[in-house]
């Protein structure tokens, strides 16, 4: 280890030693209360290997790799303020080249009086669901779209909520910067949101709520660095007669703005969502700097009560990827964010083919094009009172969930000719046929998933849950290449209480498919051992081609606001809910540890 | 690089004196639509319990599920109220009332679509629960869920309520300055302790065994206008406790009696000079008064 090691580890162990010291229960003096809270967490994987990708190139040779986060907040009666310290020095695999850095980049202080909160410093924010504007945190991904400046909240009057905002959003760490680095562009944004039953007594005594939203968010930015050319025809000939072409440069818009208008109505047991934002011209490297206007219409409806529930949803979104830097590629600088429209699976071989939004992509294969999408999902739940024929002695739960997700209907463009042009001709409704071709019979389906669980306790010991799904994924589209998946997978869930300490969990996992690397296999043992241990092996094989088995054996202990994993394997990407928790991790081999600590 | 260093520094000195905190203030919603401000949760000065969870977490649903199946005995014994806040994304908030619903959860369900109450909170991975005594400070705080955790959140719950609600405070003893063994004891020799630490109660505490509850301004009887009286209905300003009957305002008209039904002073639905004519259950606004 070089010193510059030394002394980074050196200081990880400093900020691990001072956090274990003593957390004293003080009572400040009423009126004057400054209370501190704040959070440890810290990944460690030491790996056996250097960290590859799929075509062998070394990614990191790094011995130790770290992700430790610590935040500190301030509460008083009229000020908050805090900070947080990210050591990402030593990443663990998987993050973006970016990623890499240490530093505090998260800082900010508000002021609160009454009806109004002033923050000054970085914050996130985000407007009705989040088509034009949502900035947020998600470590395990490794996204911070944190915005730095200035936010305004304000509630004037009952039913009336007011937010202002102004700053430069996060881009990792910039140049060496220890406080992050912040893209040089500006947003801009507001938001209003009235609640409409709070001024009408009949709407409160019927128990309807209704929701009006308003919103809009600007970028500035400058001319790009260099500047984006185009060929085209200059409207001369040349002297033999052909068209005579010349290299032009994009007249890039420095302000792209966004709207947003929803509506939403609670009555009951009913539940509906209506909810538009468009987008002005906004080229940039993800749609190949073309001049495509984007918009997004979301629909939700979900009628509920006990022991019953039915839930319909639609989305359509085209172009709507909204950066505040339109050069970038990858995962970070997203001002909005639409996460994907099918059911969030924890299944492991449930979620071994995730389905990730396409918000826009050119591309020079006219098969891989995708100017947006259309995505529909419905669910529908359904409780079996206990002591009934199909409920049994302590009911049975059942639950259907379809999603589908395919293209909009849109005609391909060739790719020599697109930066600057208005980009794909694309249609709500195919033209001339009318309702029959709502789903779009030319489009290509991006996701497909129905699966159909089933949750019953069997005696006072045991529980089962079984689920059986059918999935389509389109990997060509949502990575590059690779042709569509279907697969059938079955999983069965057993918990078993031993005795009122010991409970043993397990899981069996079946996937059936003939592309890609074939069936896939996975089991899995969870020992809870009260008040605080717990153990869980598991493995996921390729019991179809490959025979390769990711292996993980994981011990969890917890005492009061401490919870300490480790464990050994080999993770495949994925979600992981093992250790009580769930989360997303990628790709290793080696011995884990996960420290975390709330106070 | 040394100023770097110096910053890191005292963050982790501030952090090693750290309280244990009252909730911040995020305003959250309902699953009805209805606003919610975090730092106003209460359970009417008992402990409640404070649960995140997601409608795709495994284990947070599992812990719900055993937490709800003992729930009603939780409230029956220890009147501790479970709120639940479910941080899924705001595409998938309409997903949360369809979970409970299936899973006929009681809890008190909040919605934090962009994470704000969890950044606040601290909450890193999720299932999380914290523990609020009947002070609003939060007394545990637990991430992660094992198979049968459950049990020792009702321990802890018990253990708050034997110390009085209070987390903080133990019985002093009045005549040594010397401790109560365990929360709650009474010194030997002496009247169990109050609250406040007092064998007497001051203004406001739980009621002493053997005493009747004080009230507000720290006598037993109600003055005017003071709330919670165990046997007061609202005072009036003439020093009643009822209204005289009959009358629609008392005396001096300053507050208003509830038990009047709207009837002549006289006691007949008609005022005596016949001249207005009260309807069964109105308020007569100017019934004269002595005709």
């Amino acid at each position: 280890m070089t010193m510059k090691h030394f002394k980074h580890t050196l200081a990880v162990a400093v900020m691990l030693t001072a956090s274990f010291a003593t957390v004293s229960a003080q009572e400040p003096e009423d009126g004057k209360k400054v209370t501190l809270t704040g959070s440890v967490q810290s990944d460690v994987l030491i790996p056996q290997e250097d960290i590859v990708d799929e075509q062998g190139n070394v990614l990191s040779d790094d011995p130790v790799m770290t992700n430790t986060y610590v935040e500190l907040h301030a509460h008083s009666r009229y000020v908050d303020a805090g900070a947080r310290l990210e050591f990402t020095e030593y990443p663990l695999p998987g993050f973006e080249k970016d990623f890499k850095g240490w530093g505090v980049p998260f800082y900010y202080i508000t002021g609160k009086y009454k009806w109004a909160e002033l923050t000054a410093g970085c914050y996130y924010e985000q407007f009705g669901s989040g088509l034009i504007l949502r900035t947020y945190e998600e470590r395990s991904l490794g996204v911070d779209g944190a915005l730095r400046g200035g936010r305004l909240a304000l509630k004037p009057y009952k039913g009336v909520n007011l937010k202002v905002i102004a700053g430069q959003q996060r881009n990792y760490w910039g140049d060496d910067k220890f406080f992050g680095g912040y893209n040089e562009s500006f947003v801009y944004g507001g938001d209003l949101e009235l609640n409409i039953d709070r001024w009408s007594k009949r709407m409160q005594q019927s128990g309807t709520y209704l929701t009006l939203g308003l919103s809009a968010v600007a970028k500035h930015e400058g001319n790009p660095e260099t500047p984006i050319l185009s060929t085209r025809p200059t409207g001369n000939l040349n002297p033999d007669g052909t068209p005579e072409t010349g290299v032009y440069s994009l007249n890039v818009p420095n302000n792209v703005t966004a709207f947003d208008v929803r509506a939403s109505l609670q009555k009951g047991n009913y539940n509906f969502l209506a909810e538009y934002a468009w987008k002005s011209q906004d080229p940039s490297a993800d749609n190949a700097y073309t001049f495509h206007r984007g918009n997004a219409l979301l629909l939700s409806g979900s009628y509920s009560k006990r022991g019953m529930s039915v839930l319909l949803q639609a989305k359509r979104s085209q172009n709507m990827g909204y950066r505040s830097a339109r050069a970038i590629n990858g995962a970070s600088s997203y001002l909005n964010h639409l996460p994907a429209f099918s059911m969030q699976h924890t299944y492991t071989l449930a979620a071994l083919y995730p389905y990730a939004t396409q918000y826009g992509r050119f591309s020079s294969n006219q098969a891989l094009q995708v100017p947006g999408e259309w995505a529909f999902q419905a669910e529908v739940g359904y409780n079996f009172k206990r002591k009934t024929p199909l409920g049994g002695k302590y009911g049975t739960n059942f639950k259907v969930n379809f999603s589908h997700i395919r293209s909009i209907d849109f005609a391909p463009v060739a790719q020599n000719e697109v930066v600057g042009t208005d980009g794909w001709k694309t249609q709500v409704f195919q033209s001339g046929n009318g309702f029959g071709q709502f789903f779009g019979a030319g489009g290509e389906t991006f996701y497909q998933d129905v699966n159909v669980q089933m949750e019953k306790k069997i005696t006072k010991d045991w529980k089962l849950n079984l689920m059986y799904m059918h999935q389509r994924y389109n990997k060509s589209i949502v990575e590059g290449e690779g042709g569509t998946i279907k697969s059938h997978i079955a999983i069965a869930e057993a918990k078993w209480n031993i005795n009122k300490k010991l409970t043993l969990r397990g899981e069996a996992q079946y996937l059936h498919t003939k592309q890609d690397e074939g069936d896939w296999c996975f089991g899995l043992l969870e020992l809870s051992v009260l008040p605080s241990l717990m153990f869980t092996v598991s493995d996921l094989w390729n019991c179809g081609e490959t025979n390769t088995h990711y292996y993980m054996a994981q011990a969890t202990y917890t005492h009061k606001a401490h919870r300490l994993q480790v464990g050994y394997g080999r993770t495949r990407a994925g979600y992981n809910c093992t250790g009580g928790v769930c989360r997303f991790v990628p790709e290793s081999k080696g011995v884990t540890l996960s420290y975390n600590f709330n106070f | 690089m040394k100023r770097n260093f110096l910053v890191m520094a005292v963050l982790f000195l501030l952090a090693t004196t750290a309280a244990f905190a009252q909730l911040p203030s995020v305003t959250l919603k309902s699953m009805d639509g209805k606003e919610v401000n975090t730092a106003t949760l209460n359970n009417g000065g008992k402990p409640f319990i404070i649960s995140f969870f997601a409608t795709w977490c495994k284990p947070c649903n599992r812990e719900l599920d055993a937490i709800n199946e003992v729930y009603p005995d939780w409230q029956e014994e220890t009147g501790v109220k479970v709120i639940a806040i479910s941080i899924d994304q705001a595409q998938n908030i309409n997903k949360v009332k369809p979970l409970v619903d299936g899973k006929g959860w009681e809890y008190e369900v909040l919605l934090d679509p962009n994470s704000d109450f969890r950044r606040a909170m601290g909450v890193n991975l999720i299932p999380h629960v914290f523990i609020i005594d009947g002070n609003g400070k939060i007394v545990e705080s637990r991430s992660g869920y094992t198979e049968g955790g459950e049990a020792h959140l009702i321990e802890k719950v018990r253990e708050i309520l034997a110390a009085g609600g209070n987390a903080d405070v133990k019985p002093a003893c009045k005549n040594k300055g010397g401790q109560c063994q365990g929360a709650g004891a009474a010194c030997p020799g002496e009247k169990p302790a109050c609250g406040n630490g007092q064998p007497e109660c001051k203004g406001g505490q739980p009621g002493c065994p053997g005493e009747k509850p004080a009230c507000k301004n720290g006598d037993r009887k109600c003055k005017d206008g003071q709330s919670g009286c165990p046997e007061g209905k609202p005072a009036c300003k003439n020093g009643d406790r009822k209204c005289k009957e009959g009358q629609c305002k008392c005396k001096d008209g300053e507050c208003k009696c509830e038990k009047c039904k709207g009837q002549c002073k006289n006691g007949e639905r008609q005022c005596k000079n016949g001249e207005r004519k009260c309807k069964e259950g109105q308020q007569c606004p100017e019934c004269p008064r002595n005709k």
